[in-house]
């Protein structure tokens, strides 16, 4: 957030600057005034958007009357106040603050072209100091992404404030005093060794290099810079890279709506798996002769025993005939497609069509159905809409904020970073999940509750509410259905009731429920903690419900918002990438909507929703799906019960994956096509707070790879399919506009303004329209403009622990990396501060096992079993592990259980029983990951 | 610890209320308000101790902790201990106080002072410091070039 901003642009303080009469607006400093003025006051510590310290007095101004300088930065001009930037005794203690640091300054400027300390010193005329340097202190380079190198500190404190104000991760303090006062990573130790999370924020702010990216990255100088959006989560940052022949140096954040500057470890420094080895450069064809099994061991360094090499001609007949043939043998049915969230929408909307039109089905789906479906679905079913109603950052607005099933500190770091500004500022935060996560420390209350026991613990919240009669009748009356069900339903759900169902005490829930139903505006946020159930459209049913109820929903900082996963699941899931709907949720088998887009697309639509994820996949192990286009995705990881995934796509008599990498899935191919990574294409993706973005290439292709649109269009024409997209890059502009044609809510988000502006929040109608970053103000799209509340159940989870299975597998994402870790284990720092696969689990039942933290654990489910080392972590509940998804060695998707939610036909991948026994031979290393490609220098 | 009265001169303190000079050693020069109040010469030893009597000469009463030197003693040396001392409480927060003190008390060691440079760092410091710290750190530097320049 921009702290200093002028609040109000109302009041106007008149003064004088430099003899010149200006005026200051409400809240604005000397030194903001000035600039707006066009006056550069010198300024070294201010830097715009922190708070203001004052410390290293180098804007210092005269004001007339008062007997010291003082700092333009954190003083306000008051009427009439007479103040010099210019006078000789203001600019000799400017150019003396600068001389002295310059004297302890290192030789060689550590950031070349951004030193702020040389920037002022020139411009100042500053010439060499005439003062003895300092004692300098040794270079810190223990962190593989960022080294400290104090001797260029100038104690402006920048990055404490980046660490604690900004980011609030704490780690940076500034220690002793006089001439030894230094900052320092947690108790003084080396970085690499510090609770850092390697936002870079710090890194970022620092003026003159005492902190910079590793290995000397700011020494080089880059050729150009391209504004672009971060590739990996929903959060929607926007960044810059820095390209010198055709290698990204370093990325920078920008400031997007979503970030205003700041990243995470992955957007800042996971950039790196573009330029991997393992990048595929030439499309490849499965030997004859290869089989395809369901058990196998993928080493991409070792493709040539499955595959060889091809030329683009080939790859595409092979690729496109095989499908045709089937289509014409078998009929549309027996093919699909899954695209991915990870691409653009153009991408994805390209990508529908041609399942659509040209295989002739509606089997298209992606890992949405793995993250949101069920959030999805209800609110689909309650309001109609299945976009968030308010971004992230209008949690700044909110007095209370209700976070459930969501560990933002690792998978949204930079909403996390709002979330927790917000609680700063003063808002509640309270946080319910069966695990004790880091954002945890920031709650006003911590509810872990029992896993799987969601509905009880949210129908406890409905039950307070009503019986102590804090809801919002006029708001029940006026704009929403089906209250008398809900009330009816909630009947056996009182807090006491529930207390030892989900292990909350009644008090806390009736606490928290008074504090969400009464303050003047609440956030509801959730993540996949709440979706991925067997029950994940109840848990959302039962969040949905508590807006309505008590009128939180519709205003600023009121609202709920799932937080989104991929960087671009908004996008896809928007631009039709999904069984049961066209672009723009319009359903497949609407009569209205299938006349539409026969007429818009020229082709004949299948009426029937197509099949799910899940489902495409039983349907290819049971030989009804005989041919698959999987572009971008990873089945073989990311799905559940993955033996028996990889079983389903090892029947396949035709798989095309489309991919930067050999992945688990690309081994079961048989034809592989080398696809374009983020950096390397231009496109559109939509963020978590419905966000259109602007992408932008910054980088060729190795090799022969080529971009997925174009792809896609030459897969296309070899299914009959006369397209034909003229411009740069793929004609990723004229299939942008296509799809605008097909979706009234970007309507007014013209692939021109996408350019100029980079970002655009839909609903947007026209091109004048800003956009509403809020919506439901006045209705909700329903019908009739209402929305229903939907009463929910206890359901069990599909598998509960018994004697067998004692304890419970919660899986998911970790900081460091993405998914499947296709491009994240294959990130050089990523992988360097998180190379191998964990376990976490409760130390006191490790002790109970007799096992140590690093200790091997094998974790057996009745899917299949995985050894992996332990990590002692008391914020995992006693009787449960988790563990991450992305290890190819120890896949968690080998034990998770498929079974779906009714609705969402999202499968439970939060909850399944387990068997964890100590001992176990772990797998042997993939050829990447591990560390491997880290290089120290 | 002595109660007198304000107003009193440090001559009629030394005589009245602290015996007088030891032996073997003569009036040289005083600190009227303990580390940051100044140094001023013998020559200067009638003037009323109080509030705004030393103001003029660049001195201030402050904690009214007197200091006196005999003429086995330097003011200089008083001064780099005192430019020590600040160094040392320097919170470190802001740079004209951290680093001036610092730099101030190594341009202090040289045998012959580098006078103009030491009075721009001190314009600066009690001019730009943060707190009254750094901006009375100074003080001894320049009473000492004002009143000792002979010393250094
Ligand atoms: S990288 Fe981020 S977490 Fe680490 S010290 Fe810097 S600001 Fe703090
Ligand atoms: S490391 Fe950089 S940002 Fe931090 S205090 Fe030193 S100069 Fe300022
Ligand atoms: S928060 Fe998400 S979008 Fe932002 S830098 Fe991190 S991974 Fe990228
Ligand atoms: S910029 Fe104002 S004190 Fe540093």
């Amino acid at each position: 957030m921009k702290m200093n901003e002028p609040i109000g642009q109302a009041e106007v303080i008149d003064f004088k600057l430099n003899g010149e009469k200006v005026s200051a607006l409400s809240g604005e400093t000397i030194i903001q005034a000035a600039k707006r003025h066009g006056v550069d006051i010198p300024h070294l510590c201010y830097k715009e958007g922190y708070r203001p310290d004052g410390n290293c007095r180098a804007c210092v101004v005269e004001i007339k009357g008062e007997r010291v300088l003082a700092p333009s930065c954190c003083r306000a001009p008051s009427k009439d106040m007479e103040v010099s930037s210019v006078s000789p005794r203001a600019v000799h203690s400017q150019k003396l603050v600068l001389e002295l640091l310059k004297s302890d300054a290192p030789e060689a400027d550590l950031k070349p072209g951004g030193n702020e300390l040389r920037f002022w010193s020139d411009r100042l005329g500053v010439g060499v100091p005439r003062f003895e340097a300092r004692h300098q202190p040794k270079q810190d380079a223990s962190h593989p992404a960022m080294w400290v190198n104090l001797d260029a500190c100038i104690q402006c404190t920048r990055c404490v404030r980046a660490c604690r104000e900004e980011q609030v991760n704490d780690v940076i303090g500034y220690a002793w005093r006089g001439s030894e006062a230094k900052i320092t990573f947690d108790f003084d130790d080396p970085m690499g060794e510090s609770t850092c999370v390697a936002c870079g924020e710090c890194v970022q702010a620092c003026p003159t290099g005492a902190l910079a990216p590793a290995k000397m990255a700011y020494q080089v100088k880059a050729d150009k810079t391209v504004d672009s959006v971060c590739p990996f989560c929903g959060v929607g940052c926007q960044l810059t890279y820095h390209v010198k022949d055709n290698t990204i140096l370093r990325v920078e954040g920008r400031d997007g709506p979503a970030n205003h500057d700041r990243l995470c470890v992955k957007g800042r420094y996971g950039f790196d798996y573009a330029h991997h080895p393992q990048r595929l450069t030439k499309p490849l064809i499965r030997k004859a002769g290869v089989a395809k099994t369901g058990d196998f061991t993928v080493d991409p360094t070792r493709w040539q025993d499955v595959f060889r090499e091809a030329t683009w001609e080939e790859a595409l007949d092979l690729a496109g005939g095989g499908l045709k043939a089937i289509r014409d043998r078998d009929g549309p049915n027996a093919l699909a497609g899954f695209g991915s969230a990870k691409g653009s929408n153009e991408e994805a909307y390209l990508f529908q069509k041609l399942v659509r039109t040209g295989f002739g089905t509606n089997n298209v789906d992606h890992c949405t159905r793995l993250c949101h479906a069920s959030s999805v679905a209800a609110l689909m079913e309650g309001i109609s809409s299945g976009a968030v109603s308010n971004p992230v950052s209008d949690v700044a607005k909110a007095e209370f904020l209700f976070l459930i099933g969501s560990n933002p500190t690792s998978n949204h770091p930079v909403a996390a970073t709002w979330i927790k500004n917000a609680v700063k500022r003063g808002a509640k935060l309270v946080v319910a999940d069966p695990r004790r996560t880091d954002i945890a420390r920031h709650a006003w209350r911590v509810l872990q509750f029992k896993p799987d026991m969601d509905v009880a613990l949210l129908n406890a919240l409905i039950y307070t509410i009503l019986e102590e009669n804090l809801v919002d009748p006029e708001f029940i009356r006026q704009r929403t259905t089906g209250f008398e069900a809900l009330k009816e339903n909630a009947k056996g759900f009182s807090p006491e009731a529930m207390a030892p169902l989900c292990g909350i005490p009644a008090e806390t829930i009736r606490e928290v429920a008074r504090a969400y139903a009464t303050s003047k505006a609440s956030m509801i946020l959730w993540g996949m903690g709440i979706s991925q159930h067997v029950h994940g459209t109840d848990n959302a049913r039962c969040l949905i419900a508590l807006t309505l109820m008590t009128g939180q929903i519709g205003k600023p900082g009121s609202g709920l918002h799932p937080l989104r996963g991929q960087n671009n699941v908004q996008g896809a899931s928007d631009a039709g990438l999904i069984p049961m709907m066209y672009p723009d949720y319009q359903r497949v088998d609407n009569p209205e909507a299938i006349s539409r887009f026969e007429k818009y697309w020229g082709k004949p639509l299948d009426p029937k929703p197509g099949l799910t994820v899940v489902e495409i996949i039983d349907a290819a192990c049971e030989g009804r799906v005989k041919g698959m286009y999987v572009m971008g995705e990873n089945p073989a990881m990311s799905d559940p019960d993955s033996n028996h995934a990889r079983e389903g796509l090892a029947r396949l008599e035709h798989l095309v994956v489309q991919d930067i990498f050999l992945t688990e899935t690309a081994y079961l191919a048989d034809v592989v096509l080398p696809a374009s990574a983020w950096p390397e294409k231009t496109g559109t993706v939509t963020n978590t707070d419905r966000i259109v973005q602007m992408g932008r290439r910054a980088l060729d292709l190795p090799g022969e790879a080529r971009q997925d649109l174009w792809i896609t269009q030459q897969l296309g024409q070899r299914l009959g399919l006369d397209w034909n997209y003229e411009g740069p890059d793929s004609g990723v502009a004229r299939v942008y506009e296509e799809m605008r044609g097909a979706m009234n809510s970007i309507g007014g988000i013209s692939w021109d303004r996408l350019e100029s502006n980079s970002a655009v929040t839909y609903p947007c109608r026209t091109e004048d329209d800003p956009g509403q970053p809020v919506v439901f103000t006045e209705n909700f799209p329903t019908k009739d403009g209402k929305a229903k509340f939907v009463p929910a159940d206890i359901i069990p989870a599909n598998e509960r622990p018994d004697a067998e299975y004692p304890f419970v597998l919660i899986t998911g994402r970790q900081l460091e990396h993405w998914h499947t870790g296709s491009m994240t284990r294959r990130a050089s720092v990523l992988d360097a501060l998180e190379p191998r696969a964990v376990v976490s689990i409760h130390p006191l039942d490790l002790d109970a096992m007799g096992a140590a933290p690093g200790d091997i654990i094998t974790v057996a489910s009745r899917r299949g079993e995985v050894a992996l080392n332990a990590r002692a972590d008391e914020g995992t509940p006693r009787g449960s592990v988790f563990i991450p998804f992305a290890f190819y060695e120890a896949a968690a998707n080998r034990l998770t259980n498929p079974a779906l939610d009714p609705f969402g036909k999202i499968a439970e991948l939060k909850y399944c029983a387990v068997r964890v026994t100590k001992g176990g031979t772990l797998t042997d290393l993939a050829s990447y990951g591990g560390g491997q490609s880290f290089q120290p220098a | 610890m002595h109660l007198a009265p304000a107003g009193i001169t440090v001559k009629e303190l030394i005589a009245e209320y602290a015996g007088g000079m030891l032996e073997g050693h003569e009036f040289y020069a005083y600190l009227p308000g303990g580390a940051s109040g100044g140094i001023l010469p013998a020559s200067m030893g009638d003037i009323p101790l109080d509030f705004d009597t030393l103001q003029p000469h660049g001195c201030f009463i402050g904690s009214a902790a007197v200091i006196v030197l005999s003429k086995h003693d330097k003011a200089r040396d008083a001064a780099l201990n005192m430019m020590r001392f600040f160094e040392d409480e320097s919170c470190g927060q802001c740079t004209p106080c951290r680093v001036g003190t610092a730099k101030a008390a190594r341009l202090m060691e040289a045998p012959k002072w580098d006078a103009a440079l030491l009075e721009e760092l001190s314009q600066a410091m009690a001019d730009a410091s943060i707190c009254g710290l750094g901006q009375a750190a100074p003080n001894p530097i320049r009473c000492v070039i004002k009143h000792f320049p002979h010393e250094v």
